[in-house]
Order: C-alpha cells, then sequence, then structure tokens
C-alpha cells in the first residue's frame, strides 16, 4: 500500500535528569549577574570613550569608592536623607492608600457614584504634576505637606483604580452565597469583597510604591530649604560639582524604592501567598 | 401476584409519565409549591410560564430540559435570588440551602473555614460551628482535608466541601442547579450514589436541576421535563424504583426504559419548539 510511504517512525525521546540543586542555583543566579557585568563593561566602554573634561559625568568605581562610599559623612547623609525621603513618601502613601480605598468603596457601592468620580481621576492622572508643583508651593509653601501632598498626588491613582477592579471581579456565586445567608452589603464586602480584591490591590500598591520614592525626591528639587532628603542632596552635590556623591544618592534612592516596593509584596505575600500565589 | 392485571394500578417498578401534579403523596405536607408563576426579565424575555407544581416535603424532583427553558431560574427563583413577575412561590427559605453549579468556595478560606461559612453569616457560636462543619465533612468524605485551601482540592473535592457547607445548615429544602454538570462521569456517578444515600439518611426535599437524563432518574421520586424559552412543564414522570437505589440498577429494564422515556419526552420539547 501507498501509506506505508507515509509512515514516519517517530522515536522515543527519553526524559532528560534535572539538573542538580548546585546548578539549578547557579541557572538562577548567573544570568542576572552576567547582564550586570556586561552592563558595566558597557558603561566602562563609553567611559573610556568621553573626553577629560566630561569624565565627571561618569564616575569610576575607584572614584566613587575614594568620593563617596569609603567615607563615614556621605554614609551619615544618605541615612539622614533617606529617613527623610521615607518619611515624605510614607506619608504620601498614608494620605493616598486610605482616600484610595475610601474612593474605591463609594465608587462600587454606588455606580452613580463610580460614573461621577472616575473620569476625573482619569483626570487627574492626567495632570504633569510636575507643572503643577510651582502652584502647590504658592498655595502651601515650603515646608512638609506640600512634598506630601505632591507624593499623594503620584501615587493615588493605581489605588482606587486596581481596588474598584478587583471588588467588581468578586465571583457572581460568592455573592449569591452571601445574599442567600442574608449577610448585610458591609459584610459581604468585609468578608468576601476585600480578600478577593486583595491581590489586585496589592498590585496597585507595588506600582504606588516605586513612585512614591521618585514623587518624594522630584518633590525635594524644588524644595532646597531646610534639612531635605535624597532630592536635595542630589541638587547640591551637582552644584558642588560633587558627582560621585550625586551618584551615591542616586543609589540610594534607587534603593529605597526597591525597599518599599519589596515591602508592600512582603505584605501581600502574608496576607495572601497561600492562596492566592507569590508573587 | 395479586392484581397485578387491574389497569388502575401502576405496575411495581419503573417510570409512568403522570397526570399533572397528581398529588401522589397527599399525605405529606407541601414543601413548595408554585402556583402559576411566570417570569419575565426587564428585557421582555419570557423565562417562565404558567408554572404550577407542588413538591411534598421528603420528595426528590428532578427538572430537566433544553438550555434556556428556565430551570435555573425556577430554582433561583424559590432561593430568593431573584423574583417573579407573575404568580406565587411558597417555600420555606428559613430552612433552604442551595448549591450551584461551581463549588463556590471562597479561595482565601481554608476547606474547614468555608465548610463553616454560612453558619458564620447566620451568626452560629463558634465552637458549634467547628462541631457541625467537622461532622458535615466526615459525612461528605472529606475528613483530613480540612487544612487544605480550595485549590488543593479535586473537582469533586471542591463539590463535596460545597454539599457539606449546605447540610450544615440542616436543611429542610435542598436546591441544586447542576451541581455535577462540571465534573467528569466517574466521579459524578460516585457524588450521585453518595447524594442518593444522604437524601434517604436526612429526608429532605431534593430540587434538583440537571441536564442528564439518568442522573435524574437515579435520584428522583419525580422528573419534570421543561420545554423551552418561555419555560413550561412539559411532562412528569413518577419514577418508581426500589431505594435505595443501586448502581447495577442503571443497567436494568425499568431504569433504561424510564430513561428512553424521559428522553422521548425532551425530544418532543424539542420539536414543539417555537411552533406556538
Amino acid at each position: 500500500m501507498s501509506d506505508a510511504a507515509a509512515l514516519r517512525a517517530h522515536k522515543p525521546v527519553p526524559n532528560v535528569a534535572p539538573p542538580p540543586p548546585a546548578l539549578r542555583f547557579v541557572y538562577t543566579v548567573l544570568p542576572p549577574i552576567l547582564l550586570g557585568l556586561a552592563l558595566l563593561g558597557l558603561y566602562a566602554w563609553v567611559r573610556s570613550g568621553l573626553p577629560d573634561h566630561r569624565l565627571f559625568l561618569m564616575p569610576s568605581a575607584s572614584g566613587l569608592w575614594e568620593m563617596a562610599f569609603s567615607r563615614p559623612e556621605v554614609w551619615a547623609e544618605l541615612g539622614t536623607r533617606t529617613l527623610v525621603t521615607l518619611s515624605i513618601a510614607a506619608a504620601g502613601l498614608a494620605c493616598s492608600i486610605p482616600i484610595g480605598i475610601i474612593l474605591a468603596i463609594i465608587m462600587f457601592r454606588l455606580t452613580v457614584m463610580e460614573r461621577a468620580i472616575f473620569p476625573y481621576l482619569v483626570a487627574l492622572q492626567s495632570i504633569p504634576i510636575l507643572a503643577i508643583i510651582p502652584l502647590i508651593q504658592a498655595a502651601l509653601g515650603f515646608g512638609f505637606l506640600p512634598k506630601v501632598l505632591i507624593v499623594a498626588l503620584f501615587t493615588f491613582f493605581s489605588i482606587p483604580t486596581t481596588l474598584l477592579l478587583g471588588l467588581k471581579s468578586l465571583d457572581r456565586g460568592v455573592i449569591d452565597l452571601f445574599r442567600l445567608a442574608n449577610a448585610s452589603w458591609w459584610v459581604t464586602l468585609w468578608k468576601a469583597g476585600f480578600p478577593s480584591a486583595a491581590p489586585a490591590l496589592f498590585a496597585g500598591l507595588r506600582i504606588s510604591a516605586g513612585l512614591a520614592v521618585i514623587g518624594a525626591i522630584v518633590s525635594e528639587l524644588f524644595f532646597l530649604a531646610g534639612a531635605g532628603g535624597l532630592g536635595q542632596m542630589l541638587i547640591n552635590s551637582k552644584i558642588e560639582f560633587k558627582y560621585e556623591e550625586m551618584y551615591a544618592a542616586l543609589i540610594a534612592s534607587s534603593a529605597l524604592s526597591i525597599s518599599v516596593y519589596l515591602f508592600f509584596q512582603f505584605v501581600g505575600n502574608v496576607l495572601f501567598g497561600e492562596w492566592h500565589g507569590r508573587v | 401476584m395479586l392484581n397485578q392485571t387491574s389497569t388502575g394500578s401502576a405496575p411495581a417498578y419503573g417510570v409512568h409519565q403522570i397526570a399533572h401534579d397528581p398529588a401522589t403523596r397527599a399525605d405529606r405536607a407541601t414543601a413548595v409549591a408554585f402556583d402559576n408563576l411566570s417570569m419575565t426579565y426587564p428585557d421582555g424575555t419570557e423565562a417562565l410560564q404558567d408554572i404550577t407544581l407542588t413538591i411534598r416535603e421528603g420528595e426528590f424532583v428532578s427538572f430537566i430540559g433544553p438550555s434556556g427553558c428556565g430551570k435555573s431560574t425556577l430554582a433561583r427563583i424559590a432561593s430568593g435570588l431573584l423574583q417573579h413577575t407573575g404568580g406565587t412561590v411558597r417555600i420555606d427559605r428559613e430552612h433552604l440551602a442551595f448549591v450551584f453549579q461551581e463549588a463556590t468556595l471562597l479561595p482565601w478560606r481554608k476547606t474547614l473555614q468555608n465548610v463553616e461559612l454560612m453558619m458564620e453569616l447566620r451568626g452560629v457560636r463558634a465552637s458549634e460551628r467547628r462541631r457541625k462543619a467537622l461532622e458535615q465533612m466526615e459525612a461528605v468524605g472529606l475528613k483530613g482535608f480540612e487544612d487544605r485551601f480550595p485549590r488543593a482540592l479535586s473537582g469533586g473535592m471542591k463539590m463535596r466541601a460545597s454539599l457539606a457547607r449546605s447540610l450544615t445548615l440542616d436543611p429542610t429544602v435542598f436546591l441544586f442547579d447542576e451541581p455535577f454538570g462540571a465534573l467528569d462521569e466517574i466521579t459524578r456517578e460516585r457524588l450521585i450514589e453518595d447524594l442518593s444515600a444522604l437524601h434517604r439518611e436526612k429526608g429532605f426535599t431534593g430540587f434538583f436541576i440537571t441536564h442528564s437524563i439518568p442522573e435524574a432518574v437515579y435520584l428522583s421520586d419525580r422528573v419534570v421535563v421543561m420545554s423551552a424559552r418561555p419555560g413550561r412543564i412539559h411532562a412528569e414522570f413518577e419514577v418508581n424504583l426500589p431505594s435505595p437505589r443501586t448502581h447495577a440498577m442503571r443497567f436494568e429494564a425499568p431504569f433504561t426504559e424510564g430513561c428512553a422515556l424521559v428522553s422521548e419526552s425532551l425530544q418532543a420539547t424539542m420539536h414543539d419548539t417555537g411552533e406556538d
């Protein structure tokens, strides 16, 4: 028969033994390290092409060590300024998170409120916050409060939107179950809505976490009076041509931003990692 | 073999079409009664039309019909989740349980806390809750799975947890909306057998919606065939098979012939669709 020619034998494929744990660890850890080294190499290569009078733009590792990270006074300054920036970021989040949550609950409870509020949330998000900082200064002065307001504006949008999305995607069957038990709207919100929406809310909080530190630093760039945070240090060290210190401040602000992000990730994993899967 | 020839008395075993609402169990109290019930959705869709039916205490009644015939709507109206637009329904909703097609367990609660949920919402004391939840988990064969999250349970186990959660309410009326529709055949058969045993033991009134004819015949005292939208009662069958039902019974003539009878009736409703 002709189909004998069409038949092809497919050989079995034996299972490949999984790599030993040590090797698996190397597979996980090595790629980011290699990419990091490659980026450092690229940095060094670009730096080697710079004319001498522009070398300050890209400090060398030895320069960073000598001028910044080997000096206790730089560490002390980084420490105190990180705390200032952190307090601004935290205070901003302490405003935007509760207000965002309350707003989401109101919009969830009353569709008419969602219709009323949501367009303005989008509008708020579209405002270039940098452009209105002078206005905020004119209104609120140069103290702590205006900076907190700037952080709150930076971080606000993702909180009510993600929580509302989470609440709205509550399983219809679960709602029916609570209705069968004559549970009140508040009980349903507390025992079903919030736990179900928590993963969505925390996705929003992780976005806000990074933005909070960025917002705090940006706010400081416009407020050079008084004992400021890392943003002020960035400006000051640039004015004084201490570029190594400026890079140190940049590294510190990244580390702070990542820490705040990891904090929310950790809290989220404690709250719902067991049933929802860790992130 | 006395008087078996008399045409008036029903044969011993089998499935027989009966007149509408024959009150075969007239000695028992009414558990659920629909009287000329109709339901029209706000968009004008007529879901149910002139449903008149009485279910007696302890009776197990299955509803079968083409998709969209309003069987789920009828169950939701009975439970109070949905308001009907015409006629009346009489039912005791204080002692009612409803098992949906999905197990609808709360994924953030361990199985035991899920089984406790309905009691918790009704304000039952914590110690009492724990005791009853453990008792019902054992009754449905979930002993040892108390600390599992739902995502670590199989489909059949999730449905067992959902059953246990409903049983904690000591329901007198038990509504089921295609509870086993999403399960594989083997799991499904076991659950049907277990549910049949539970019904015999607890004596609740069963209101069971299904797409499966053998499932309906196996479980029920009565099978109601509904016609397509707007849903009406097309025919009723009395299931007179030995109790307890056995697995072997599924392959014997009274059962298979009964299924054929219900199937024919179902076919007839399909052909009627759109004729009137």
